[in-house]
Order: structure tokens, then C-alpha cells, then sequence
């Protein structure tokens, strides 16, 4: 009952803090060329405005797909390898290189190139998330497989446990955490690439809408962009911890609350 | 205690289905990887009896625990031999499963105490192509006395319920070697005392050979049919080995007890003394 209130009253604090900065946000803009810094109700008549044509649900709704699919794309690629690099010497050592080189190669520097290889369609967007999740959830994935507690495994081997078994009933659950962790990670890297990946040949998307509106000067499209990111980026954030406490719950009891 | 005749319900016989099997060392040395360190264990040479309770300690460091786990299998000797029943010991198995002393390292923390006693079980059901019995963990609930936490995560639990998950599971899949390193370590003095009880009742009852690795000298002479002292490290082997002729249940008021202790400790003082003055 206690901690329900609590929560109630942090819930009110953040809600409070949001208003805050909206209304600072305002007064700001009062004194800015609305060219420049519009302020909320000029975003919010320009977010109607898109939203009556369509575009505004139409964007929303390709940047997402794009979005999703390149994460699961990723993420499917990643786990596989990124378990083999924390359990294996071997894989590791073979991976490791490849790893920590395309680590550090940025999705932006690829956009062109993959334009190139996988055409001006969803193919090339898709595959630029997929290549900037893959590498986040797979370095999170292979750090939390490398760091079982050596007694877990031990322990597991000493009851009877054979390789095969020790990987599906041990080292896989054990991983559950880092996997977790590393595909919410990863879920911010989706949405920072996605403005790349629209920025170039494509027709559609939040990120399109924000790079068309500089050609026609209108800010408050590009807030309406920025604002959806953020609102989206955080709405799929809190989907999916809540996907975490519902199903995964007791894989995550290790995680903190944040 | 559930079970104090010894008898398991669900098949009839004892709940561990061996009465043990002895444990050989000859002439055992151990060096790590490089080869340039000082070996950790030289020329260690000593049987543990099938069904013996036999007791290691020593002064920290010197390499109890690294005995231990070349029982277990989960190191080779880099010289001489450990044999169980004759044939050496050829990495991990469940005839020798081990019972650790990280409090909340070895539970899979994902499963609730039931699952955890049942894990071994569910492997060898597996193994031989027949269905798990969960009477079988049942039992070893009741034995440990976890039956109304059956239900819980490890996360859930104090530190000594975790370790007598810990006991449960490793005694479910019938060692004839059980292996303890230093299990009560972590736990408070009076849960200690508790469980050490329980430790010694399950030998008496259930069977099999037990080495415990202990820095405790109340818990070596409270356990031990033989307690052996080890030599500080490096290159460490058995300073000696006493039998402790006492009856179980043992009390450590008597002056008995008070005489092994003093003995033992008095070894291990003289230990540590001659390793500070070397190193």
C-alpha cells in the first residue's frame, strides 16, 4: 500500500517535472524568431496539421516497422554469436577481431554503401539498424555469458550436466539478463540510426519528415519529428520492461529497477 | 528429521544409494598453467575410506579447496594420481557432486528451490530414459527441511536456506562421494552450528563418503572421523592426519573435544607461524 503510494507520487513528481519543461519551454520560445525555436502550441498546431493529412500516423508507422524489424534482425544475429564469444576461447578469439573493429565503424559512415548494396528500399534501412543493434546487444550479450559464476557452471557439471545441457539449462537462462539489457540498449541505437537511414533516399518515415522540413524552413515539423522519436523511443522502453517483468521476471531478479 | 531411519519412501532403500566409495591420493602435485610458480600442492598421499567422514584443514591459502576440486574433477593433477574406486578421477560427475561455499553463486536463480533440488534428477532421468520422479525431490525437501519454501526463487531465501538447497540437490543425485568446501562459511554463527548438525545427521544416516574442507576447528572436530591438517602453501601436502575417536552426536563442551581442538589448532598456529617467518 505504502510503495503504491510512493509510486502514485513519483509518477506525480515526473508527470509535474514534464510540465515544467514544457512551460519553460513556452516562455523561452516567446522570446526566440518561432523560425527558430517554436514554441509548444505552434508544435502542437503543426503535429494537428500533419496529423489531418495522414502523414504524421503513416511516418509513425514505417519508422517503427523499420525500427522493430531491424532490432529483431540484429538481435536475432547477435545472441547466437554473442553467446559463442563468451563461452568459447575459440569463437572469441576468431570473432574478436571482426568485433571490435566493425564495433567502431558507425552506422552513418554505412548509410551510402548499404544504399548501394541493398537498394533504395526497406532492405537498406532495415539492415543499417540491424547492423548498429547487432553490435550493441552482441558485446552485452558475450559480457554477461563470460561472466556466469564459474560455481554456477561447476555446480551444474558436478550434478551431471554434459556440455549441450550445460548451454540450454545454464549458460542460456544465465544470459537472459545481459540479453535483456543489451536489446534495450540496443533499442536506442535502432531509433539514432533510423534518422540516417531515412535521411537518403527514402520517402517516408519520421526521420524523412524531419529532413524534408528543412527544405521548406518549417521547425515546427522538425519538433513534431524529434518529438515523436522521443515520445516513441520511450514508449517501446517502457513495452519492453514491461515485457521483461511480466514473462522474464524471474530471469531478471539480478536487475536493478531502472 | 525426516530421515531418521534412513529409509527413503519412495524406493525403500537408503536415500543415497551408495554406502561410498574411497578416495586415493598418490604422490599428487599441482602447478598451474606457466610452470614457473611454486607448485600449490606436492607429493599429497592419502585414502579417504568408502563411507568415511573425513575432515581437511588448514591455514587459508594452502590449497584445501584445490584438493577438493581434484576430487571433483574439475582440475587434473599436474603429477601422481587421484583415484575413486580404483580408476582416476576423469573430470566432473555426479557420483562426486560438490557443495560450495559462494552462498548465491551456484543456485540457478531462475528456479525455484523445488526445480533447483530437481535439476540433477531431471540429467540422470534423462540420462537413463525414464521419467523424473518427483518424490524424489520431495523427500529430499522434507530432509532439509525446505518443504514449505519449495515454491520460492533462491532470492528469496537467507543464506542458510540457500546452502541446504544446496545440501538437497547435491544429495538427490545419490553421490558416493559428497564433496563440501567450506559450505557454512558465509553464515551466521548459530545457522551454522544448525546445519552442521545436519550435515553430521545425513552422514549418519543417509551414508556415503564426505570430505569437508573447513578453516573452522569447532566444525572439523565436530564432523570429523579423521581430520587432516595441511601444511601452509607453496608445494602443500598432509602435516597430519588424527582420528577423533569421539561418538556422535559430539559436544564441544567436553574436554575431549577440547583436547582434539587444541591439538589441531595448535598444528595449524604453528603453520601459519612458519609461513609468516618464510614469506
Amino acid at each position: 500500500m505504502a510503495r503504491r503510494l510512493v509510486k502514485h507520487r513519483m509518477l506525480a513528481i515526473s508527470l509535474l517535472a514534464v510540465l515544467v519543461a514544457l512551460g519553460l519551454w513556452g516562455v523561452a520560445s516567446r522570446s526566440f524568431n518561432p523560425q527558430l525555436l517554436p514554441g509548444p502550441d505552434r508544435v502542437l498546431t503543426g503535429a494537428l496539421e500533419l496529423a489531418a493529412s495522414g502523414r504524421l500516423l503513416d511516418s509513425i508507422l514505417i519508422s517503427l516497422q523499420r525500427v522493430f524489424k531491424g532490432w529483431l534482425l540484429g538481435t536475432a544475429i547477435a545472441i547466437p554469436l554473442g553467446l559463442l564469444a563468451g563461452t568459447s576461447a575459440l569463437a572469441r578469439a576468431a570473432l574478436d577481431p571482426f568485433i571490435h573493429f566493425f564495433r567502431f565503424v558507425p552506422a552513418l559512415a554505412l548509410t551510402s554503401l548499404f544504399m548501394l548494396w541493398f537498394g533504395i528500399g526497406e532492405g537498406s534501412k532495415v539492415n543499417l539498424v540491424a547492423y548498429a543493434v547487432a553490435f550493441v546487444v552482441l558485446v552485452v550479450t558475450a559480457s554477461g555469458a563470460s561472466s556466469i559464476n564459474r560455481d554456477k557452471l561447476l555446480g551444474a557439471t558436478s550434478l551431471g550436466a554434459n556440455r549441450w545441457e550445460l548451454f540450454w539449462r545454464v549458460v542460456l537462462p544465465a544470459t537472459f539478463p545481459a540479453i535483456f539489457v543489451g536489446m534495450r540498449l540496443a533499442l536506442a541505437s535502432a531509433f539514432l540510426v533510423i534518422v540516417a537511414a531515412e535521411a537518403i533516399a527514402a520517402q517516408e518515415g519520421i526521420g524523412f519528415l524531419i529532413w524534408n522540413a528543412r527544405t521548406f524552413f518549417r521547425t515546427d515539423f522538425m519538433f513534431v519529428g524529434i518529438l515523436c522519436f522521443g515520445i516513441l523511443g520511450f514508449a517501446s522502453d517502457r513495452i519492453w520492461m514491461l515485457i521483461g517483468r511480466t514473462f522474464l521476471s524471474r530471469y531478471l531478479t539480478g536487475l536493478g529497477s531502472y | 528429521m525426516a530421515s531418521s531411519d534412513g529409509t527413503d519412501p519412495v524406493d525403500g532403500h537408503t536415500g543415497l544409494t551408495t554406502r561410498g566409495d574411497s578416495v586415493q591420493f598418490s604422490d599428487v602435485g599441482l602447478r598451474y598453467a606457466g610452470g614457473d610458480a611454486p607448485p600449490v600442492l606436492s607429493g599429497v598421499s592419502f585414502e579417504v575410506q568408502a563411507g568415511e567422514l573425513f575432515v581437511i584443514v588448514g591455514p587459508s591459502g594452502c590449497g584445501k579447496s584445490t584438493l577438493l576440486r581434484l576430487v571433483a574433477g574439475f582440475l587434473e593433477p599436474t603429477e601422481g594420481s587421484v583415484q575413486v574406486r580404483g580408476s582416476a578421477v576423469r573430470g566432473p560427475g555426479p557420483d562426486r557432486a560438490m557443495v560450495f561455499q559462494s552462498v548465491d553463486g551456484p543456485l540457478l536463480e531462475w528456479m525455484t528451490v523445488r526445480d533447483n533440488v530437481a535439476f540433477g534428477l531431471r540429467l540422470q532421468a534423462r540420462r537413463e530414459r525414464r521419467r523424473f520422479d518427483p518424490r524424489r525431490v520431495d523427500y529430499w525437501l522434507g530432509v532439509v527441511g525446505l518443504t514449505q519454501a519449495a515454491g520460492k526463487l533462491p532470492h528469496e531465501l537467507s543464506g542458510g536456506m540457500k546452502q541446504r538447497v544446496q545440501i538437497a540437490r547435491v544429495l538427490a543425485v545419490s553421490p558416493s562421494i559428497v564433496l563440501l568446501d567450506e559450505p557454512f562459511a558465509a553464515l551466521d554463527a548459530q545457522t551454522r552450528r544448525l546445519l552442521l548438525q545436519q550435515v553430521s545427521d545425513l552422514w549418519q544416516s543417509e551414508g556415503g563418503t564426505f570430505i569437508y574442507v573447513t578453516h573452522d576447528i569447532r566444525e572439523a572436530v565436530m564432523l570429523g572421523q579423521r581430520i587432516g591438517v595441511m601444511r601452509a602453501g607453496p608445494g602443500s601436502n598432509f602435516r597430519s592426519i588424527h582420528s577423533v575417536d569421539l561418538p556422535y552426536p559430539r559436544d564441544d563442551f567436553a574436554p575431549e573435544f577440547g583436547e582434539v581442538a587444541r591439538l589441531v589448532e595448535t598444528e595449524i598456529i604453528e603453520e601459519v607461524t612458519r609461513s609468516w617467518r618464510a614469506g
